[in-house]
């Protein structure tokens, strides 16, 4: 089976190397880092690599995971999105809106399990 | 006998005198001030008693008005101190639901990694693969770095006591500089002080504001990562008419009173103008998610507030930025703040 390539965006060095290491274990999944929202959206576009999917902190310095997932989602990547750290039991407009356009959310902190369910489940065709 | 005595005309006039003057004074007894005693005859000595006895009433009438003035004073400043105080909890309160929100994000992540890292030393340990020092040594970090927010999160949200006694300030900023003399060094940094203050002695709590003194120059260094100089000036100066420092403070100050003033400035980065007013917000920080916490500024605000004083902050892009500590030189009674009474 073809590796799923992956994004990943933090700007916690050390959330981007456990994750990678995790996903990347697993034998399914490749995993590029970026450690800004700017880096990320700079390699989903700019670089026009074919991701399959893009997961994106949503609390980081500079450009926050909303403003990522607006940007991609208006570009010609298509890859679905899942955000990071946005608490459940939130029910702002921010989280809600979040929650409308994400193709899925996890808080942290995730165990690796859970992190591959969401993920598969936002593979899904 | 006693018709006899009715009969003589002074006798019965001391007699209705007196029914007047008894009457007058029971009104007085339960507190009505209004009558006013009137002789009832010609005859002078009753004339001067009737006049005595209405200054006696005014007089008491006027003691006992000040004495509720006194008391209504009392109870408004009473109320004005409570809801002064209040008021100051609740800014406190506000502050503590701000952190409260971003200290989920503070704590949340270092655990995300701890949980992540977990996952890997498992899997790591299923493949029989060695576990590496550096990456438990990742793992350790975040749970410190967890740990520091919280306690970061109790400083800011304890009701500081003030432990207050008069200081020689200009001994405890030599002191201070010393404390972050290593990292000076390390970074290539210049320390010059300028003590105009000719009386340096303040009121204040040592530790606290040897904190406030340690934070801000740690920040002046981390401003000038390729070196440069940090001055501390002190000077004593009267408060200028519409300082910042009555709107906080607003009985504390007279106008023109004599305050020391503490300039602490880098010749380092600046901060821009959209970040310059956020300085002071709980969990603020330009500074990477590793090395700063946004704790600093707004504890030593909070710290130099309960001191009755303020703390301000000018900076220039690529010039540097400049914080100035205003403090009293005289004593202030602090109870307002809470700072007396410890951990309200």
């Amino acid at each position: 089976m073809k590796k799923r390539k992956i994004l990943l965006i933090d700007d916690e060095a050390d959330i981007l190397y456990f994750v990678k290491m995790n996903l990347e274990a697993t034998g399914k999944y490749e995993v590029v880092t970026a450690d800004s929202g700017e880096k990320g959206i700079a390699i989903a576009i700019a670089k026009q690599q074919d991701f399959d999917l893009i997961i994106t902190d949503y609390k980081m310095k500079g450009m926050d995971g909303k403003k990522v997932m607006d940007i991609l989602k208006h570009s010609l990547v298509k890859s679905p999105i899942i955000i990071f750290s946005i608490y459940h039991d939130d029910n702002s407009k921010i989280t809600e809106s979040i929650r409308k356009t994400a193709d899925g959310l996890i808080s942290k902190p995730f165990t690796n399990e859970k992190l591959i369910e969401v993920i598969e489940q936002a593979l899904k065709p | 006998m006693a018709k006899l005595e009715t009969q003589d005309p002074y006798r019965e006039l001391v007699k209705q005198q007196i029914i007047a003057i008894n009457r007058a004074l029971t009104k007085v007894m339960y507190g009505d001030f209004t009558p006013v005693v009137r002789s009832v005859g010609k005859d002078q000595d009753l004339e001067y008693l009737c006049i005595m006895i209405n200054v006696a009433i005014n007089a008491a009438r006027n003691a006992v008005k000040e004495r509720q003035q006194a008391q209504e004073l009392e109870k408004v400043t009473r109320e004005l101190q409570d809801v002064q105080y209040q008021l100051a909890k609740s800014e406190k309160m506000s502050a503590i639901g701000l952190v409260a929100a971003s200290v989920a994000h503070e704590v949340k992540n270092p655990l995300g990694i701890i949980v992540q890292g977990i996952s890997y030393l498992k899997t790591c340990l299923e493949h029989g693969k060695t576990i590496s020092l550096t990456d438990l040594d990742k793992i350790e970090k975040a749970a410190t770095r967890a740990d520091e927010s919280v306690l970061s999160l109790l400083d800011l949200s304890r009701w500081q006591k003030l432990d207050v006694h008069q200081e020689d300030i200009h001994q405890m900023i030599e002191e201070s500089l010393n404390l972050v003399a290593h990292v000076r060094k390390q970074g290539n940094v210049q320390a010059r002080t300028f003590f105009e203050a000719l009386t340096p002695m303040l009121w204040i709590d040592r530790r606290q504001m040897t904190q406030v003194l340690v934070n801000l120059f740690l920040n002046a260094m981390d401003a000038m990562p390729t070196g440069g100089e940090l001055s501390v000036k002190t000077h004593i100066m009267p408060l200028p008419t519409g300082h910042a420092i009555f709107t906080h403070c607003p009985d504390n100050y007279a106008e023109r009173e004599n305050v020391f003033v503490c300039d602490i400035q880098d010749t380092g980065m600046g901060i821009s103008p959209e970040n310059i007013t956020h300085v002071f917000e709980p969990l603020f920080s330009t500074k990477p998610a590793t090395t700063g916490r946004g704790l600093g500024l707004s504890i030593c605000k909070t710290i130099v507030e309960n001191h009755l004083g303020s703390i301000e902050l000018k900076s220039y892009i690529g010039k540097g930025t400049q914080v100035s500590i205003v403090l009293p030189t005289e004593k202030k009674s602090l109870k307002i703040l809470g700072a007396s009474e410890g951990d309200r």
